[in-house]
C-alpha cells in the first residue's frame, strides 16, 4: 500500500509540473480572443450607459488599461488573473468569476453523474460484449452502441422529454429542482436526483457507446494474455477472471481515453444544459454569446479548460494507482 | 507403482490440424516424468488437454484422463475447478506474462489460497509469505506487496512456483519453466522444483526440449514427436542403459549433446535432425518417416504402435534401435551421421 | 466531439524497394474491392452515397427554397401525400428541408475534417519525424488543444466571427485536430528508422520529401480510418451548433430544425425527430464506413 502511494505522490508531482505551462497557455489564448473581440470593455460600457463622449471613453479605456500596449495589457490581464478576477460583466452586474462560480456546481454535478453513469453502464455492457464475442449478445449490443455513438445526446434527451414527460409523465423535463417547493432532506435529494436521471442520459449516451467499445477491445485484448491461462490454472471461477485480472488490466486503457474524452464531456454538458434549462456553465456561456458579454464567454472557456485541466490531473493520479508500473514508462 | 494421471488416447484437435494424436501417458505418484519434444509436438497441447485449459478453439476429439481415479472428461466445470490450483497445478514459460503485472505478487499466491481453503485475508498473507519463504525469495514479507516487474526472471518463475504448490498438489505440470530464463538461473529453478516435488511429495510432469534436463531431473522420459508419443523409457535405461529404441530420440540425443560415448559418432559437435517437424494430421505412415535415416516402405503406409522394446520401454517404431544403434538391416551407422 | 478508435497499431509491413516504399497492405486498386466485399463498410457506404445524393440534388428534387411556406402548417407526416414528412408551424416541407439539410451537414463535416486533417497530419508529422524539442513543444501544443472544450472553443470561435459554413467548419476542425495529431505522431516515429526512409535519406532526399513522399504514404491507413471518424463527430458538432441557434442563419440545417422543432415538442413531436433521426442515419453510416475500413486496414485488430 505505501508502495502504492509513494507512485501517486511522484505522479502528482509530475500532474502539478504539467499543468503549469497548459494553464499559462490557456490564459495567454483566452487573452488572444479577447483581442479579437470587436470593441472593448469601453464601448461594452458605454453602450450600456447609453452616453458617451470621446472624453469619457478614453477615461473609461484609462482606468480598464486600454489605452496601454498589448503586452501591457496582458501584464495587467494575468495581473487580474493572479488576484482571481476574469473582469466585470456588466451586463450581469457582478463580477465574471461570481457568476461562473455559481453556475459551476450544475455543471460539474452534471458532468460527473453523466461520466460515472457512462462508465459503469459502459463497463458492464463492454465486458458483455467481450465475454460473448462473436455471438448474438455482442452483435446486438454493438449495433446499439454504434447507435448510442452515432446519435446527438442532445436529440436524445429530446426524444426521453416526449416519452418519459410528455407521454408517460414521470419526470420532470427541465431544471434542476421543482419550482417554489421547498423541500428539505431526502425530499429534496430525490427531486434533485430526479431532475438529473433525463439531463445525464442524454449526456451520458455518447460516452456509454466509446466506454462500451473500448472496454470489448481490451478486455478482448488482455483476454490473449498469458496470465489469464494462468489465473484459470488456479481454479477460479471465470466470472472472477473476468473481473478481478481481465477487467482489471483492461480498466487502464479505457481511463486513458476516458481522460481524452473530458472535454468532450463539458462540451455535451453546454448543450445539455440548453436542452434542461439546466442552471450551469454552458447556459451561461450561451446567454453570454446573446449578450454579447465576451468577458462572460471567456471566462467559462477559461474556467472549463481549468475544469478539465483538474479532472485530467485526477485520472492520471487514478491512473498510477491502477498500474504499478507506470513509474517503470 | 501407482498411477495418480492416466491419460489414454487422447486426441486434441486445433482449428485446421490435430496436435495431439492418441496419446497415451501415466504419471506416478512421486516421480518426475519428462515429455520431451521439439516445439509444435504437441507437448503444451497435452499438457493443457490434462488440465482440461485447452483454448476454447481447440476440441478434444477423443481419449480419457483420469485423476487419482476420477475421469476428468466427464467432470463439471465446477469439479474442473476444485482440481486446478489445488489437485493439479501448473506453472508456465514466461513467468514475466504468466503473471498479473497490475496484482502484487503476494495478492497473486493469496488468491489461489483464498479459492481452495476457507483462510481470512490475514491467514492467507501468513501463508503466502511462509510460500515464498518456501521457494527460497528473501525477506517475503516484504516482497510480498511487490509486483512482477519488480522481479528478476528467475525471482518470478520461483513465485509461479510458490503459486503452484500452494494448495499441496499432487501433481505440478511445468511447461518449459526455464527456457526463458539464464542458463545460471535454470538449474537453481530445477533444483527448487525437484526439492519441493521430494518435500511435498508430488509428482511433476516436466515439459522440455532440453534432454540435459531430462537426464539429470527425470525420472522417467516420454518423447513426442508430430502429436504422438514415440518413445516412452526410464531416463536411467535411455541414458544410462540400452539408449533410444527410435530412430527420432536418437536424433535428439545427437543434436542435445555428443554423448560421453563419443566413439559412436565421429564428430563430436552439435548435430541437427534434417528436416522439420511435420504436422501431426499429414501422412498417413510414420510422420517421422520422412526425416529418418532407417525408414522404409511400411513406415509409409500406417502409423507405427507404441509397443515394447524391453522391460518399462515403449517405442512406435517398425524397426527399433538396439543399443542406440540401428539394427543391421539399416545399413552401418553413416548411414544416421544426421547434419 | 472527436473521437479515435481505441488503438491503431501502426502498419506493420513495410516493404523495402528502391527507397520508393510499396503502398501499405493493400494497394490502390484493391482497396475498393476489399471495401466492397466487407458488409460493414458496404452498407455505411451505401447510406452515406445516398446523403450525398441527396445533398447534391437537394436543388433539383426541392427546387424551392426550404424556408419557403409552402403548404398547410403542421401537417403530420403521411397526412398529405405531397408533404411526405409533413410540414413545420410554418407551413415548410420537412423533406425538403431535410434534403437541403444534408447540405450544411455534410459540407461542414468534410470541410471541418480537412482542416483538422491537414493541421493534424502537420504537426504530427513533423513531431515525430523531426523528436527532439521539436515534438516536445508539439506535444504540448496537442496536449493544450485537447484540454479545450472543443464545442465550447467552437462556440467562442462562431461568436467572435460571423457564422458561416466556412467559419463553423474551421472552428470545429480547429478544435478536432489533437486526434489526428497523436495518431500521425505516433506512426512517424515508428517509421522513421525504417529501412526504406533509411534508403531514402541515403539516396539524400531531403526531409519534406521523406515525410510527404515515403513516410506519409505508409501511414495513411489509420489516419483513413480516423478521418472518416472525424467527419461524424464534425456532423454531430455541427448539429449541437446549429441546434443552440450558432449555425448560419441563412441555411437550413438539420440542427437548426431541431432547434424550430423543440418549440412544438408535446404537440408535433416529428418536427424534432425527423431531422434527429437524419443526423444519427447519416452519422452511423460515416461510421460504419469507418469500422469498415478499419476491419480492412487494421485486420490484426478485429475482436475474435
Amino acid at each position: 500500500m505505501s508502495e502504492r502511494l509513494h507512485r501517486v505522490g511522484r505522479c502528482l508531482r509530475r500532474v502539478v509540473f504539467q499543468a503549469v505551462p497548459t494553464i499559462l497557455g490557456m490564459v495567454i489564448l483566452n487573452f488572444l480572443f479577447l483581442q479579437l473581440v470587436p470593441g472593448d470593455a469601453a464601448d461594452v460600457l458605454a453602450g450600456e450607459s447609453g452616453s458617451a463622449t470621446a472624453e469619457t471613453m478614453a477615461q473609461l479605456r484609462g482606468r480598464f488599461g486600454l489605452d496601454q500596449s498589448v503586452a501591457g495589457q496582458l501584464l495587467a490581464y494575468l495581473d487580474n488573473l493572479a488576484h482571481f478576477s476574469l473582469g466585470y460583466s456588466p451586463r450581469y452586474n457582478a463580477p465574471v468569476l461570481d457568476l461562473i462560480l455559481a453556475r459551476l456546481p450544475g455543471t460539474l454535478i452534471l458532468m460527473f453523474g453523466a461520466l460515472g453513469t457512462a462508465f459503469i453502464v459502459g463497463l458492464i455492457i463492454g465486458a458483455i460484449m467481450s465475454a460473448w464475442a462473436g455471438k448474438w449478445a455482442d452483435r446486438v449490443l454493438s449495433v446499439v452502441a454504434l447507435l448510442l455513438y452515432s446519435t446527438p445526446g442532445f436529440w436524445i434527451g429530446l426524444m426521453a422529454i416526449v416519452l418519459f414527460s410528455v407521454h408517460l409523465g414521470w419526470l420532470p423535463a427541465g431544471s434542476d429542482a421543482t419550482i417554489g417547493a421547498h423541500l428539505h432532506g431526502l425530499d429534496f435529494l430525490f427531486d434533485r436526483l430526479r431532475h438529473l436521471i433525463l439531463p445525464t442520459i442524454a449526456l451520458a449516451s455518447f460516452f456509454v457507446a466509446i466506454y462500451a467499445r473500448l472496454t470489448r477491445a481490451a478486455m478482448l485484448e488482455v483476454n490473449r494474455q498469458d496470465f489469464v491461462r494462468t489465473a484459470m490454472a488456479k481454479g477460479l471461477h471465470p466470472w472472477r477472471v473476468q473481473i478481478s485480472h481481465i477487467l482489471r488490466n483492461a480498466l487502464i486503457p479505457i481511463t486513458t481515453v476516458a481522460g481524452i474524452h473530458l472535454g468532450n464531456l463539458l462540451g455535451g454538458a453546454v448543450v445539455v444544459e440548453t436542452v434542461f434549462g439546466w442552471p450551469g456553465m454552458g447556459r451561461l456561456a450561451l446567454e453570454a454569446v446573446m449578450a454579447r458579454d465576451f468577458h462572460v464567454l471567456l471566462g467559462v472557456l477559461l474556467l472549463a479548460s481549468f475544469v478539465v485541466i483538474i479532472a485530467n490531473a485526477l485520472i492520471d493520479l487514478l491512473h498510477a494507482w491502477l498500474d504499478p508500473r507506470i513509474e517503470v514508462r | 507403482m501407482n498411477a495418480i494421471m492416466e491419460a489414454t488416447n487422447l486426441t486434441v484437435a486445433f482449428p485446421g490440424t490435430v496436435a495431439v494424436q492418441g496419446v497415451t501417458l501415466s504419471i506416478q505418484a512421486g516421480e518426475t516424468l519428462a515429455l520431451v519434444g521439439e516445439s509444435g509436438s504437441g507437448k503444451s497441447a497435452t499438457a493443457l488437454a490434462l488440465m482440461r485449459l485447452l483454448p476454447a478453439s481447440a476440441r478434444i476429439l477423443s481419449g480419457r484422463v483420469r485423476f487419482e481415479g476420477t475421469d476428468l472428461m466427464g467432470q463439471p466445470a465446477a469439479a474442473l475447478r476444485r482440481l486446478r490450483g489445488k489437485r493439479i497445478s501448473m506453472i508456465f514459460q514466461e513467468p514475466m506474462t504468466s503473471l498479473n503485472p497490475v496484482m502484487s505478487i503476494g495478492g497473486q499466491i493469496a488468491e489461489v489460497l483464498r479459492q481452495h481453503e476457507s483462510l481470512s485475508r490475514k491467514q492467507a498473507r501468513d501463508r503466502a509469505v511462509d510460500l515464498l519463504a518456501l521457494v527460497r525469495i528473501p525477506d517475503p514479507a516484504r516482497r510480498y506487496d511487490e509486483f512482477p516487474h519488480n522481479l528478476s526472471g528467475g525471482m518470478r518463475q520461483r513465485v509461479m512456483i510458490a503459486m503452484a504448490v500452494a494448495c499441496n498438489p499432487r501433481l505440478l505440470i511445468a511447461d518449459e519453466p526455464t527456457t526463458a530464463l539464464d542458463v545460471t538461473i535454470q538449474a537453481q529453478i530445477l533444483e527448487l522444483l525437484d526439492g519441493l516435488r521430494r518435500q511435498l511429495s508430488m509428482a511433476v510432469l516436466l515439459i522440455t526440449h532440453d534432454l540435459g534436463v531430462v537426464a539429470q531431473w527425470a525420472d522417467r522420459v516420454a518423447v513426442m514427436y508430430a502429436g504422438r508419443i514415440v518413445e516412452q523409457t526410464t531416463a536411467a535405461r535411455l541414458f544410462q542403459g540400452g539408449g533410444p529404441a527410435h530412430p527420432y530420440t536418437r536424433g535428439l540425443l545427437v543434436s542435445t549433446i555428443a554423448l560421453d560415448a563419443g566413439k559412436h559418432y565421429r564428430h563430436a559437435r552439435l548435430h541437427e535432425i534434417p528436416g522439420t517437424i511435420a504436422d501431426a494430421a499429414g501422412a498417413p505412415g510414420c510422420a517421422f518417416a520422412p526425416r529418418c535415416p532407417g525408414a522404409h516402405s511400411d513406415c509409409l503406409h500406417r502409423p507405427p504402435p507404441l509397443e515394447e522394446v524391453g522391460p518399462g520401454h515403449l517405442a512406435a517404431c517398425f524397426a527399433p534401435l538396439s543399443n542406440g544403434r540401428l539394427s543391421s538391416s539399416h545399413g552401418d551407422d553413416d548411414a544416421l551421421a544426421l547434419g | 466531439m472527436s473521437v479515435s478508435p481505441p488503438t491503431l497499431s501502426p502498419a506493420p509491413s513495410i516493404a523495402m524497394s528502391t527507397g520508393e516504399p510499396e503502398a501499405n497492405h493493400l494497394s490502390r486498386r484493391r482497396l475498393p474491392r476489399a471495401i466492397l466485399r466487407n458488409p460493414t463498410a458496404l452498407a455505411g457506404l451505401l447510406i452515406l452515397l445516398t446523403f450525398v445524393a441527396l445533398a447534391v440534388f437537394a436543388g433539383v428534387l426541392y427546387p424551392q427554397d426550404p424556408l419557403d411556406m409552402v403548404g398547410a402548417p403542421l401537417l403530420w407526416p403521411g397526412q398529405d401525400p405531397e408533404f411526405l414528412l409533413g410540414t413545420d408551424s410554418m407551413g415548410r416541407d420537412v423533406a425538403a428541408g431535410l434534403a437541403h439539410g444534408a447540405r450544411a451537414s455534410l459540407l461542414v463535416g468534410a470541410i471541418s475534417a480537412v482542416i483538422g486533417l491537414f493541421i493534424g497530419t502537420l504537426v504530427g508529422a513533423i513531431g515525430g519525424y523531426f523528436g527532439g524539442v521539436v515534438d516536445d513543444l508539439l506535444v504540448r501544443l496537442t496536449e493544450f488543444f485537447q484540454t479545450i472544450p472543443t464545442m465550447l472553443l467552437a462556440i467562442v470561435i462562431v461568436a467572435i466571427a460571423e457564422p458561416s459554413i466556412g467559419m463553423i467548419s474551421l472552428a470545429i476542425g480547429v478544435g478536432s485536430w489533437p486526434t489526428i495529431a497523436r495518431l500521425t505522431r505516433a506512426q512517424f516515429r515508428s517509421l522513421r528508422e525504417a529501412d526504406f526512409v533509411m534508403a531514402a535519406r541515403s539516396l539524400g532526399y531531403g526531409d519534406a520529401r521523406i515525410i510527404f513522399r515515403e513516410i506519409l504514404p505508409n501511414a495513411l491507413a489509420p489516419i483513413i480510418v480516423t478521418a472518416s471518424v472525424m467527419v461524424a463527430s464534425a456532423v454531430l458538432t455541427e448539429s449541437a451548433l446549429s441546434f443552440l441557434g450558432m449555425g448560419d442563419p441563412n441555411v437550413v440545417s438539420w440542427g437548426n430544425m431541431i432547434a424550430n422543432g423543440r418549440e412544438l415538442l408535446r404537440t408535433a413531436w416529428y418536427l424534432t425527430a425527423l431531422p434527429g433521426g437524419a443526423i444519427s442515419l447519416a452519422v452511423l453510416s460515416l461510421n460504419l464506413v469507418g469500422d469498415g475500413l478499419n476491419d480492412v486496414l487494421n485486420p490484426r485488430q478485429r475482436g475474435e
